[in-house]
């Protein structure tokens, strides 16, 4: 056939789905309905069958979300975490120890089960503290 | 035409031109029987031309209307939101005679108020993953030698508009919409009882 040849024969096709769409999605219920009470199916079984299918789409869209959200969780947990500017960080550390000295006990005790200085847990203190927002983010040093 | 399902969304007044994923899942959770019945014969048409079952194209275009791949526009039913989807589903597999895919194609053409494609546009490139003249002549074939609505089809997949195509059949308006009614279940009809293409 010839490249005019094939070309009008795709532009039947395209116009003979146009009208077969037109006749799907144009026609009022009322006259849709009359349609399919002649051609007898069960309307019924029609309906259950595409709530079915429309529950499988969910499904689907709803496990492939969560895979998305799993893969995103473990990114993050791969990512360096964020070292802040050690002056200011450790100021604002020493001020919110400080403040509270009961707690700071706490804190370094439970942070080295009962043993040694709070000097040498300052790191993980500094971390615990970014991590829960105590400390400002704004000063972060490049990793 | 809007259905109900449609309707009750834009009573909600959100923001944008297109439904978000939760407003089409709300939509779609409404639909009639009737509703599903419309989406299932688009399926059933269209499924001849990725060769898939009905069933199959139709749930892609759930899923992909749910997970917001494709986006349904305020002006336009859900019901034919999701037989363009079908739609242009089953045309995917082919981009080689250099149209625009029909995917954006129908997304744009959504704009308009009826939400239906436009007989004036370019060909559908579905078309050149398989035979079209044999798609012709077996759509030709479901009229079972009426000659009336074999010329009123070929009349019309040629571009004839209703006027015109109504004089040159000689036939009285309520008659040419009689014919016509015909000629499209039979299309429908066919595409039932032959659902793949050899």
């Amino acid at each position: 056939m010839s490249n005019n040849g094939i070309k009008k024969a795709k532009e039947q096709v395209v116009r003979m789905d146009d009208f077969v769409m037109d006749g799907l999605f144009s026609l009022s219920d009322d006259e849709f309905l009359q349609e399919a009470m002649e051609e007898g199916g069960d309307l019924a079984a029609v309906g259950e069958a595409g709530r079915k299918a429309f529950e499988r789409a969910q499904l689907i869209v709803g496990k492939r979300r969560l895979a998305l959200v799993r893969q995103e969780m473990l990114l993050d947990a791969k990512k360096p975490a964020p070292i802040p500017k050690r002056v200011t960080a450790q100021s604002d550390m020493e001020s919110i120890l400080s403040r509270n000295r009961e707690a700071a006990s706490k804190l370094t005790m439970a942070a080295r089960n009962g043993a040694g200085d709070m000097q040498d847990d300052s790191e993980g203190i500094l971390a615990d503290f970014v991590e829960l927002g105590a400390i400002s983010r704004d000063g972060e040093e490049d990793a | 035409m809007l259905s109900a399902a449609s309707e009750g969304a834009e009573e909600s007044k959100v923001v944008g031109e297109v439904y978000s994923p939760d407003e089409l899942r709300a939509a779609i959770a409404e639909f009639k029987d009737l509703d599903w019945l419309r989406v299932k014969k688009a399926a059933i048409h269209f499924s001849k031309r990725c060769r898939c079952e009905w069933s199959d194209l139709q749930n892609e275009a759930l899923v992909r209307s749910l997970d917001g791949r494709r986006k349904c526009p305020r002006n336009v039913a859900v019901t034919t939101f999701l037989g363009n989807v079908i739609r242009s589903i089953a045309s995917e597999d082919d981009g080689t005679d250099g149209h625009m895919a029909l995917s954006d194609e129908l997304e744009a053409q959504q704009n308009s108020a009826s939400g239906l494609t436009d007989l004036t546009k370019p060909s559908d490139p579905a078309a050149s993953t398989m035979d079209a003249q044999k798609m012709i002549a077996e759509a030709i074939s479901a009229f079972d030698g009426d000659e009336t609505s074999a010329m009123l089809f070929e009349g019309m997949v040629d571009g004839m508009e209703g006027q015109e195509l109504r004089e040159f059949l000689s036939l009285s308006q309520k008659d040419f919409d009689s014919k016509r009614r015909f000629v499209r279940r039979r299309l429908n009809d066919y595409a039932e009882r032959n659902p793949h293409v050899e």
